[in-house]
């Protein structure tokens, strides 16, 4: 008998595919779905994870022979900002403990949900619904507490859990008035990786310009709209910014890394290969994620109603389609501008940003921008996003606990707030260790 | 009954479009329509394109779509108004897909 508790808990029960589907099996029989839908749902929830967890290692591998030939030249450490090189870092780090995450969104989610039930006492009026970037937040927190705080495993999921509720719960809640300023009054808020950012720029945005000059009465080039394409603008951005930082390498450097390959055709595969790991990832995460997003949904509107839903921040890119791709544009811009300086001030780390914090914090500070004050602002705030969010990068990355991860998350929230807390839990670990 | 085919397309084909979805889903039901919906990314938006009667994008999306003019498109501001969005739909499913309705 001991043998078989022992077999079950220390050798099945401990993989992540294991432990997160059988929770998501739990969570399809009590929402009382039919029989055939537990099994198919189940099993393509644990196909799902396992294609996160290939998806953040091809991530990795697609980026350590680069990183690798870039320091050996340049004695630069070379990490990728973006929310999937986060999600690879911290689940490699993670190991097999990856499997706690799911704990710690549980608990994070019932900490939002008790903090908004309790709204007039508590102030907290978002609950947090996006499943792809709560997964996201789960793991990377528990990896940071558990580096920092504490190795062991429950107080960790315990601590994260909490940490991230109440950053779900208030992060959602100071954004929403700009939200719904944004969206006339579209009755949400954003849940995602930049609401504090959203706050921060609603408060300073209508400084910098007249919301007169409307970027929507702008004609923006057509070809711009392949940034929009989720396949070609993560290609593309990195052909731009591995392509750069490549270059120290040479021809010759680049014809080592490629091996029986010709040189070129190694760069092209650069673009094709990122891209690839991204669509791999997103498959992944859809699978594992999307049915959850409606239980939790589901949940909300049955119990607390009046609550505000707190959604993917895509949602308010659509409110200003024009202000969405400047914003991308000059927070590229200001990210680029940022990484030179560092780079000519001989910063040891140098961070290439990926598609996702350029078009998903860029984007909607843009929206946000364009609203309060026009062109001029927009252009104004995403330079800064762009400077904010690399500097951050750099501060985080060097508290990641984990120096041979693909990079960090890159987004506002995890290039100011989150390095902050990090800071502070180092410190509070440093008094007891 | 037949059913309408309805697909809901964003950035990254997961977190606003799973919410688009769930609440255009609801409002259909409510209005009698009768629906398969599923969602995707932009990028992915080929491998689904001849499945679906309908599509729903999001607005800032629509110039990187490279849409038909004999696709039934709806644009979508705000995702989180199902009603207002079944509406829109209501009209085409109305004047294409009658076997729809419920």
């Amino acid at each position: 008998m001991n043998g078989i508790l022992n077999f079950l808990l220390n050798q099945l029960l401990t993989k992540p595919v294991i432990l997160i589907g059988i929770m998501i099996m739990v969570g399809y029989i009590l929402q009382k779905k039919t029989a055939s839908k537990v099994i198919t749902g189940t099993i393509s929830a644990m196909v799902g994870i396992q294609l996160v967890i290939f998806g953040g290692n091809q991530f990795s591998n697609t980026f350590k022979p680069i990183a690798t030939a870039i320091g050996a030249k340049t004695g630069l450490s070379a990490y990728i900002m973006d929310s999937y090189a986060m999600k690879a870092t911290t689940q490699t780090a993670l190991g097999d403990r990856f499997a706690y995450m799911g704990y710690v969104f549980l608990i994070a989610w019932f900490v939002n949900f008790v903090l908004v039930y309790f709204g007039k006492y508590t102030k907290a009026k978002g609950i947090f619904l996006t499943g792809n970037a709560g997964t996201a937040h789960s793991q990377a927190i528990l990896w940071l507490v558990i580096s920092y705080l504490t190795p062991t495993i429950m107080p960790a999921v315990i601590i994260s859990g909490v940490l991230v509720g109440i950053y779900w719960a208030y992060s959602t809640t100071l954004a929403a008035p700009v939200i719904d300023e944004v969206t006339n009054h579209g009755g949400f808020t954003v849940g995602h990786n930049q609401q504090i950012g959203i706050w921060f720029f609603g408060k300073i945005a209508h400084l910098f310009g007249n919301p007169k000059d409307d970027c929507e009465n702008l004609q923006l080039p057509g070809i711009l709209s392949v940034f929009n394409n989720n396949i070609a603008a993560i290609c593309i951005i990195m052909w731009i910014f591995c392509g750069i930082a490549m270059a120290p390498l040479g021809v010759s450097g680049i014809q080592e890394l490629a091996g029986k390959d010709n040189w070129l055709y190694y760069m092209i595969m650069i673009g094709i290969n990122f891209s690839l790991d991204m669509t791999i990832l997103l498959t992944g995460v859809r699978m594992m994620c999307s049915e959850m997003t409606q239980a939790f949904k589901g949940i909300q509107e049955k119990f607390i109603p009046n609550a505000i839903p707190a959604i993917d921040v895509a949602a308010i890119l659509p409110f200003s389609p024009n202000a969405a791709t400047l914003g991308f544009l000059f927070t590229t811009i200001g990210t680029a501008a940022t990484i030179v300086v560092l780079v000519l001030c001989g910063a040891p780390i140098l961070v290439l940003p990926g598609s996702t914090p350029l078009l998903f914090s860029g984007g909607p500070i843009g929206v946000i921008a364009n609203k309060k004050g026009g062109i001029k602002s927009v252009i104004i705030c995403c330079f800064l996003l762009g400077v904010i969010q690399t500097l951050g990068t750099v501060w985080a990355i060097n508290l990641m606990a984990f120096p041979e991860g693909a990079g960090w998350s890159g987004m506002f929230d995890f290039a100011t707030f989150w390095p902050a807390v990090t800071q502070v839990m180092k410190w509070i670990g440093g008094i007891f260790h | 009954m037949d059913k309408v085919k309805i697909l809901v397309v964003c950035n990254y084909g997961m977190g606003t479009s799973t919410m688009a979805e769930i609440a255009i889903s609801k409002a259909l039901k409510a209005i009698n329509i009768n629906a398969e919906l599923q969602h995707t990314a932009i990028g992915e938006l080929d491998a689904l394109r001849s499945w679906a009667d309908i599509i729903c994008i999001s607005k800032n999306l629509e110039a990187a779509a490279n849409l038909r003019p004999d696709e039934h498109v709806v644009s979508l501001v705000n995702i989180m108004d199902g009603p207002g969005i079944a509406k829109e739909i209501a009209v085409i499913v109305d004047e294409f897909f009658p076997g729809a309705r419920g």
